[in-house]
């Protein structure tokens, strides 16, 4: 019995000694962003300030934003990385405001200093190359949603749910500001509706859907990793998002955050997210990436109604569809 | 108050009504609180829609609750609630809204920020937001943008006492009332949606395929088992038991990977199939639940009379007539406690249809989902769903358990048939058909182990050898694993530890009512999912004094409820097996009950309690259902880990491998050495006892 004891006092001794050192001074980043934009970010980040250790917690935009909500009388996080502006002045109540001391370097910027600007990117159509042949491919949403059926046989075109993703919101919403709700409908007929835009992503890569609509870093990064996967850039629209961060208000740690946040708006940090993670920086003096088509060539359009409003259309026509 | 006194000096009646108020709160008063919040919802709101000229609408999808819009013209806009008019907006110019309530009373306004506002009209708490999308452009040729100055969303009070709200032409403005209201509906809107129908239609199917799949599967194999002397007896039982405990969305992920659209097996055999669907999720979680009934079967067939079997042969019976008419009905309870067992795993399983279908409805993962889009709301639709959840696992509860209280069998010999030689061409039959199951039940784990070898590229595996997954999940991660351990330790040891005092109470202890109601009380945590727990813990912890969210507190207690009725049924079925002469011995020697109990009992049974606890820890380190929805960093168990890295689109799978691999290490080890140790099968006779 005595034996029995001492080895569980061991091994409680032993686990506590092991988490000991690790949680405490950390600093704590709420991210809808994948890894293929945090990790390049964060290694440079590490190297230049190697005791500063931080915990990166995913989750999609609205239920990180409702987590901050939940969490506003004892913030856990520090920063918030990633999600539309517009996001970040409705709950502007959460944020802290900061004065980026880049902020003449940015293309824009918030005039209430909520939110700090990060990049643009477009998002273009993606389809699975071992389900559609080259030349099925349509390069316009109207030629997408004549072609409904087809890919309806094949598993429908993928749509990020807009109540769980910004890109969700903010395709519907391009789409339906460049035609009308009424084209929306014809689409959703077809649209087999993803719980969130990284379901989408990996839909369409894993082939279970043959086309749907991705996030240009990524789709570009797959595509020249070698998997089965093309993205054309519609001609009719294409929806273009910004993404910001923050540091939110009553942070454990608003030292450390500032340090973060100089960093992401740095030029350095730039041209890892133009030449790496290939996305369109919003600094003046950083390029674009070379692989992705300029700006000027698309005829873009973003969110044109609240995300209420598009949410409460959009689940509207679903239950209207019977989905 | 003589007789009272005497009954508190027992130490066990305090320590039982102590137990029976903490399994109460944790317990009941969680569900109280789901159904409570199944029962109201937010008032309601609506949203104002702005043009730059100055015109006003409202956009019918966004009214909701009890607010309703009477009046609708270019620049003015009536709003009732409930059945009276509340609300009068009149647009004066672009930027500028004028107010009216109708009830008069004065309004104190809060600014919660530079596009938040807070009223208070009497009663009526109103949330005011600006969401302004054409506020900016940064690009030429955006198109339908038109820049716009930011103004605040302000409100200004004239000398005449009107109210004039200010704010950036084009925003949409939402009013929004939190508080909440009595409304049974939900439940009726619950069931008029097609989405929430289909996901309990889903559930349904998936609980009914898998259980008979399963029971199928298990009850074939615990059959031939049980009564022949096949080659390899001994690890065949090993391996399903290793079986029987999993890594979370192992399964799911291996076969995805396997049997994807895009999958390994799929481009290998160019299959025009993929996993993916209600299909997968079935077979899946067939594999996932079938070890159960292999446990609880095998221990249902061996412990039958032999003598039963053989009057019914003496009497003329056929092998055949034999099985159907005596084995199969004395199984009968064994078998089908397997199969709730199986039903209900599937019925709350979590991590599989999360992995295998984004897109289907299914109960637990639509709970999940609705959950964490209203976090900070009222879960109205997470708790209806809840709710409807916790039904249908205590309806199939109460059948089960009228099924048994029918149909209960006791055999009173205690000898066991000697197993029988068989015959040859059983014996190729069963051992191909056994190594059919054991490649199914272990091809996630072959998979996952090869695979934390091979480096990822963007969410693809190649076939490149490398040790990175390992060195990066330790770089990264080894503080989680110290976590996990952690937590699962201090779960398991309290856990263990009121297990064992329950069983104590409930298998020597008569008391009236508290043993009834203890024994009851320990069975609720089987109707209560891991998901549907977790939000009622929230709902219970969330606020002060007692606010656990987001600690390792919370983690704790879940796993305490979750596994309290298996160390419940481990340490029972020990202590049946000491004699009460024993500690009678020592009392009439004159020791004190706890001394007793210490000394005598404790002692005896240890053995069994070190096991039960290994078991309870093992069951703890794979539950994922209530940890997704409660952990929050720095308490990141590693399944959230393995939880995280699964689920983003060019996410380091790499890692997720690597980690699912050591937790497989950290399962399989203790598994292994309790079976190996003990010689006998774990978990079976706990589970099928319950």
């Amino acid at each position: 019995m005595r034996r029995i004891f001492s080895v569980l006092i061991i091994f409680l001794l032993l686990t506590v000694s092991l988490i000991a050192k690790g949680p405490s001074g950390k600093l704590v980043v709420y991210s809808p962003s994948g890894p293929e934009i945090i990790e390049p970010l964060y290694k440079l980040f590490h190297e230049k300030y190697p005791d500063i250790q931080i915990t990166f917690v995913y989750g999609k935009t609205p239920e990180l934003f409702a987590r901050l909500r939940a969490e506003k009388d004892k913030p856990v996080a520090d920063v918030m990385f990633g999600g539309a502006p517009i996001i970040y002045e409705r709950e502007s109540d959460l944020f802290e405001p900061y004065v980026h001391p880049e902020k003449e370097n940015f293309i824009i910027s918030d005039p209430n200093n909520i939110w700090q600007p990060f990049s643009i990117f477009v998002q273009p159509l993606m389809y699975n190359t071992n389900l559609v042949k080259e030349e099925e491919m349509v390069d316009t949403i109207i030629k997408l949603v004549a072609n409904g059926e087809k890919w309806q046989k094949m598993g429908g075109i993928a749509i990020a749910d807009p109540s769980k993703s910004s890109t969700g919101w903010t395709i519907i919403s391009g789409i339906a500001s460049a035609y009308s709700w009424n084209f929306v409908r014809e689409l959703l007929k077809y649209a087999t509706v993803t719980p969130g835009s990284d379901a989408m992503f990996n839909a369409i890569k894993d082939g279970e859907v043959p086309v749907g609509w991705v996030n240009e870093d990524l789709g570009i990064k797959w595509e020249l990793a070698g998997l089965p996967v093309k993205i054309v850039y519609p001609k009719d629209v294409c929806t273009v998002q910004i993404d910001a961060y923050g540091l939110v208000k009553g942070a454990p740690h608003p030292e450390l955050a500032k340090i973060f946040i100089n960093f992401l708006g740095s030029k350095e940090a730039h041209e890892i997210l133009s030449k790496v993670i290939k996305r369109r920086s919003v600094r003046k003096d950083v390029p674009p990436p070379g692989e992705l088509p300029p700006l000027g060539n698309l005829r873009l359009y973003t969110q044109s109604e609240s995300r209420e409003i598009v949410v409460s259309k959009f689940n509207k026509i679903l239950e209207e569809l019977g989905k | 108050m003589k007789f009272l006194l005497q009954k508190l000096r027992d130490p066990w009646i305090i320590f039982s009504l102590i137990i029976l108020l903490v399994l109460i709160y944790l317990m009941i008063i969680p569900v109280v609180r789901i159904v409570l919040a199944s029962l109201t919802s937010e008032s309601g709101g609506f949203q104002i829609a702005t043009d730059p000229d100055g015109r006003i609408s409202c956009p019918p999808e966004t009214v909701k609750g009890i607010y309703q819009i009477s009046l609708e013209t270019e620049d003015k806009l009536v709003v009732q609630k409930g059945k009276e008019e509340f609300l009068t907006t009149i647009s004066v110019r672009p930027g500028t809204l004028k107010l009216h309530f109708s009830c008069g009373e004065n309004v104190d306004v809060e600014v919660i920020g530079p596009s938040t506002l807070k009223f208070e009209i009497g009663k009526t708490v109103l949330k005011i937001k600006q969401e302004v999308i054409s506020s900016f452009s940064f690009l030429k040729g955006l198109t339908g943008k038109k820049e716009q100055k930011f103004q605040e969303l302000r409100l200004q009070q004239d000398n005449e006492g009107n109210l004039y709200l200010t704010y950036t032409p084009g925003a949409y403005l939402s009013f929004k009332d939190t508080s909440l209201v009595f409304s049974p509906g939900n439940y009726l809107k619950f069931f008029s949606n097609k989405g929430y129908i289909s996901a309990v239609k889903n559930s349904l199917i998936v609980t009914l395929l898998t259980s008979i799949f399963a029971t199928f599967l298990g009850v074939t194999l615990a059959y031939f088992y049980s009564k022949y002397d096949l080659p390899m007896r001994g690890i065949v039982i090993s391996l399903i038991t290793l079986a029987s405990i999993s890594p979370p969305f192992l399964g799911a992920y291996a076969w995805r990977i396997l049997l994807g659209k895009y999958g390994v097996l799929t481009r290998l055999l160019h299959l025009d199939f993929s996993i993916v669907g209600i299909h997968g999720v079935i077979w899946v979680i067939s594999w996932l639940t079938f070890p159960l009934v292999f446990l609880i079967t095998y221990d249902a067939f061996t412990s039958i009379d032999p003598s039963l079997k053989e009057v019914a042969m003496s009497l003329g019976a056929n092998r055949w007539k034999t099985f159907w008419t005596v084995e199969i009905p004395l199984a009968m309870p064994g078998i089908l406690t397997g199969m709730y067992m199986a039903a209900m795993t599937a019925f709350v399983d979590f991590g599989t249809p999360y992995i295998l279908s984004p897109s289907m409805k299914i109960l637990p993962v639509l709970v999940y989902n609705e959950f964490m889009n209203e976090i900070g709301a009222n879960p109205t639709v997470a708790s209806v769903g809840s709710v409807v959840m916790i039904s249908i696992a205590s309806l199939v509860l109460t059948a089960q358990r009228i099924y048994l209280a029918l149909k209960s069998f006791a055999s009173i010999s205690t000898t066991r048939l000697a197993l029988v030689q068989p015959w040859r061409s059983l014996k190729i039959g069963v051992r191909i058909f056994t190594l059919f199951v054991l490649t199914m039940a272990f091809i996630p784990h072959i998979t996952v182990f090869i695979t934390s070898f091979l480096r990822w590229e963007a969410g693809v595996v190649t076939t490149h050898f490398t040790f990175q997954n390992y060195l990066r999940a330790f770089a990264r991660e080894s503080y989680t694993i110290g976590i996990t351990f952690f937590i699962g330790t201090v779960a398991s040891i309290i856990t263990i530890a009121v297990g064992v005092g329950i069983a104590y109470v409930i298998v020597r202890k008569r008391y009236k009512f508290i043993t009834d109601f203890l024994n009851t009380l320990v069975m609720v945590p089987y109707i209560i999912p891991g998901t549907v727990l977790a939000i009622g813990l929230i709902l219970l912890f969330n606020n002060p004094p007692l606010q656990l969210t987001g600690t390792w507190v919370i983690l704790v207690i879940a796993y305490f409820v979750r596994k309290l009725p298996f160390s419940v049924k481990a340490a029972e079925s020990n202590l049946y097996q000491v004699h009460p002469a024993l500690e009678e011995a020592a009392m009439s020697l004159g020791a004190k009950p706890i001394k007793t109990f210490i000394t005598i009992t404790l002692r005896l049974i240890s053995g069994g309690v070190v096991s039960g606890a290994t078991l309870t820890f093992l069951q703890i380190m794979t539950e994922i259902s209530s940890t997704v929805v409660l952990y929050k960093p720095p308490w990141r168990p590693m399944t959230a880990v393995i939880f995280e890295n699964t689920m983003r689109a060019g996410a380091d799978y790499g890692v997720a491998s690597a980690m699912t691999v050591i937790l497989m290490l950290m399962l399989y080890i203790p598994l292994y050495y309790l079976t190996i140790q003990t010689r006998q099968i774990k978990g079976g006779g706990e589970l099928a006892s319950f």
